[in-house]
């Protein structure tokens, strides 16, 4: 390996301080030329996963250790990057080799084999099978109290595969979340002992507003030969191909008034009939629903149906909008920019102050999907700099930011969002800020109340009020009239 | 000889006791955790070896120097764990304490235990597995008292520090010996006491 090539990283996790010094040495030798991070305290695993985001490219790890033992140690990595290689190094021989493997270690090497034979070898096997995964097996990058909540309760609900139904905007990441169930589902049958494959198991993934009605009642259940013009031969739908995995229909609502009687047919009887069929074929799989619509509302107007509702809705997770949860705005951009370098080889950017303010005070209506093509646009036009600036954003991100924003205009704008969003939230929960008894504040006093609070920040200046309340200015001056704000 | 058989003995013993192959036995199951120990300091013996290696090819006295102190340690405690293993085959209950109070003390961690008492001898593997199972546990600093209180062993844990909770006892050795978590560590019981 030459110097100029990024040396790749081991995080080496054993209780033993010497072995991890003396291997730490070994492996740190120009003869391999790893970077190597040594942790001999298992229960840091999650903070230094955390704190080395993305330089980590292989964890390899002792078994037996008394504060947390290596199979938890594989379970931490697995949830916060189901990408990241963990090899399992121990003195305990091969006895619980299948079993680890099928829990997910990419290696297993026994300390009794030299390391400087072994381990160097079963690094390269197990980062060979790292794989970029876009999509459902990214990792979460989350820091929100609202986005741990989610997370915990997709833990929760590993013991029982109960209909999950995800409702959130779109780009919010509804379908990493539907993986994040199927995985730990998995994760649980293993732990109970359950022989688990991905050809039993699979996750299955249908979009239900893609295809035109006689499409998707195919896809879903299937079809015999000669059914409808075109079927050739029998075809398995989604619910017998998902066997005992899971099967994620997205876009639920989009879903036909007669395909929603049959779907609750499949759920409540658990069994299902092909297109053109006589005979019900039984089903297994876990149904993972989601929606960007408001579904309660649907079921109210007698758009989606109300059995069908509560049948798909025994657990119902709710995925915060990105502008809910500023705090992840940052870490996201982060990881997102270390991807970019990684796949187009560069030199890893950096976001500027006012281009991390200026992504924190946007409101996202695309989500997390919109911040990550900004960052990647962003990234593509962004030439050889080493950072990322406001400039870089599009349009609607950085005019409203203007280059003069002073580092007092950065403080005026962090304690305005607070306050943005503690009236958005008292707009989603129904209450005023200031609501009592005898006077709850209408929707147009509120959002008179709010541009009156961002003139008085930003000392009556238009364009920077116009900017703190992310509409343009043109927006500001007909509302300040509409609402007969004096300025 | 199946675990029934292993019971069956203990009637043998006259005081109703476990007996002495039962005891052997049952010392025998700490001999995977001791090897697991005796591969980790080999596997830095290795390591050392390689490093000792390149330092020499490359001239670099100062990792020659380090190197050779790392295994040399590895060395010693291979040659401890090794000494624990033999002296468990002895059974003499004495000589494995003092064994005990000799690795623990490498650890900055001292052990009290009271000298010839028979009552310890009829705990020898509980006591064994725990004290193996408190060693990479303890911080360094701290104390354990082993005492006898009546037909039960108590081990208490002092210093800096949480006290550790007991261990699980396998199949076999549950059969025999129970742990009862207290205050400050656990006791030791038979279980037909």
């Amino acid at each position: 390996m030459s110097n100029s090539e990024k040396k790749k990283c081991v995080l080496l996790v054993d209780d033993n301080m010497d072995l991890l010094v003396t291997t730490q040495e070994v492996l740190e030798d120009p003869e391999f030329n790893y970077k190597v991070i040594i942790l001999s305290d298992s229960t840091k695993i999650r903070e230094v996963l955390e704190e080395n985001q993305d330089r980590i490219d292989v964890v390899v790890t002792d078994l037996q250790m008394p504060m947390k033992s290596g199979e938890e140690v594989l379970d931490e990595v697995s949830d916060f990057d189901v990408n990241l290689p963990v090899i399992v190094f121990t003195g305990e021989g091969n006895k619980q080799k299948n079993h680890l493997i099928a829990a997910g270690a990419k290696g297993f090497v026994d300390k009794a084999d030299s390391v400087h034979l072994a381990l160097p070898n079963a690094i390269e096997i197990a980062m060979s099978s790292k794989r970029k995964v876009k999509g459902r097996g990214r990792k979460f990058i989350y820091r929100d109290e609202k986005m741990k909540q989610v997370l915990d309760m997709v833990t929760k609900l590993a013991a029982v595969p109960s209909p999950v139904l995800i409702e959130g905007e779109p780009g919010t990441g509804k379908e990493l979340i539907a993986y994040k169930v199927h995985n730990q589902r998995l994760k649980h049958l293993r732990r109970a002992g359950d022989q688990v494959s991905e050809k039993m198991h699979p996750y299955v993934a249908v979009n239900c507003g893609a295809l035109s009605k006689t499409l998707l009642e195919s896809q879903l259940f299937g079809h015999k030969k000669g059914a409808f013009t075109g079927s050739v031969a029998d075809q398995d739908g989604v619910f017998v191909a998902a066997k005992r995995g899971t099967l994620f229909l997205d876009e639920i609502t989009e879903l036909d008034l007669d395909l929603q009687v049959k779907l609750l047919r499949a759920l409540q009887e658990r069994e299902v009939t092909p297109v053109g069929a006589t005979k019900a074929i039984p089903v297994h799989a876990r149904v993972v629903t989601a929606t960007n619509r408001p579904i309660q509302q649907l079921v109210n107007e007698g758009k989606f149906r109300a059995d069908l509702y509560y049948r798909i809705n025994v657990v119902s997770l709710k995925v915060p909008p990105l502008r809910d949860r500023i705090g992840d705005i940052q870490p996201m951009a982060e990881a997102f920019l270390r991807d970019f370098a990684e796949e187009y080889n560069c030199e890893p950017r950096k976001l500027t102050e006012p281009a991390r303010v200026a992504l924190e005070s946007y409101q996202w209506p695309g989500n997390v999907r919109e911040l990550h093509n900004c960052i990647e646009r962003s990234f593509a036009l962004g030439g050889n700099a080493s950072e990322i600036r406001v400039e870089d954003f599009p349009p609607e991100i950085s005019l409203r930011f203007t280059s003069d924003h002073s580092s007092d205009d950065s403080e005026l704008l962090s304690s305005f969002q607070e306050a943005t969003q503690r009236t958005t939230e008292a707009l989603v929960e129904g209450r005023s800020l200031t609501a009592t008894a005898s006077h709850f504040k209408t929707y147009d006093e509120l959002v008179a109340e709010h541009i009156r609070e961002a003139l008085e920040r930003s000392r009556g200046v238009k364009s920077r009020a116009a900017t703190m309340l992310s509409i343009d200015r043109n927006r500001l001056y007909r509302l300040i009239e509409k609402y007969q704000i004096s300025t | 000889m199946s675990l029934d058989n292993i019971s069956a003995e203990e009637n043998q013993d006259p005081d109703g006791q476990i007996g002495t192959l039962d005891s052997y036995r049952l010392l025998f199951q700490v001999i995977p955790q001791l090897i697991h120990q005796l591969k980790n300091h080999l596997t830095v013996v290795q390591n050392a070896h390689f490093s000792m290696k390149k330092a020499l090819e490359m001239g670099q006295h100062d990792r020659l120097e380090r190197s050779s102190e790392l295994g040399i340690l590895g060395v010693q405690r291979a040659e401890m764990v090794i000494k624990t293993i033999s002296l468990l085959e002895s059974m003499d209950t004495q000589s494995i304490l003092s064994h005990y109070q000799k690795r623990y003390s490498n650890s900055e961690v001292e052990i009290e235990y009271p000298h010839q008492s028979p009552i310890i001898d009829r705990f020898l593997a509980p006591l064994v597995c725990s004290l193996e199972y408190l060693r990479p546990r303890m911080i360094k600093g701290s104390l354990i008292i082993i005492s006898v209180n009546e037909s039960r062993i108590v081990i208490e844990q002092h210093g800096e520090g949480e006290v550790v909770a007991p261990p699980e006892l396998n199949d076999l050795m549950s059969k025999f010996y129970r742990f009862i978590p207290a205050d400050k560590g656990w006791g030791i019981e038979n279980c037909g006491e």
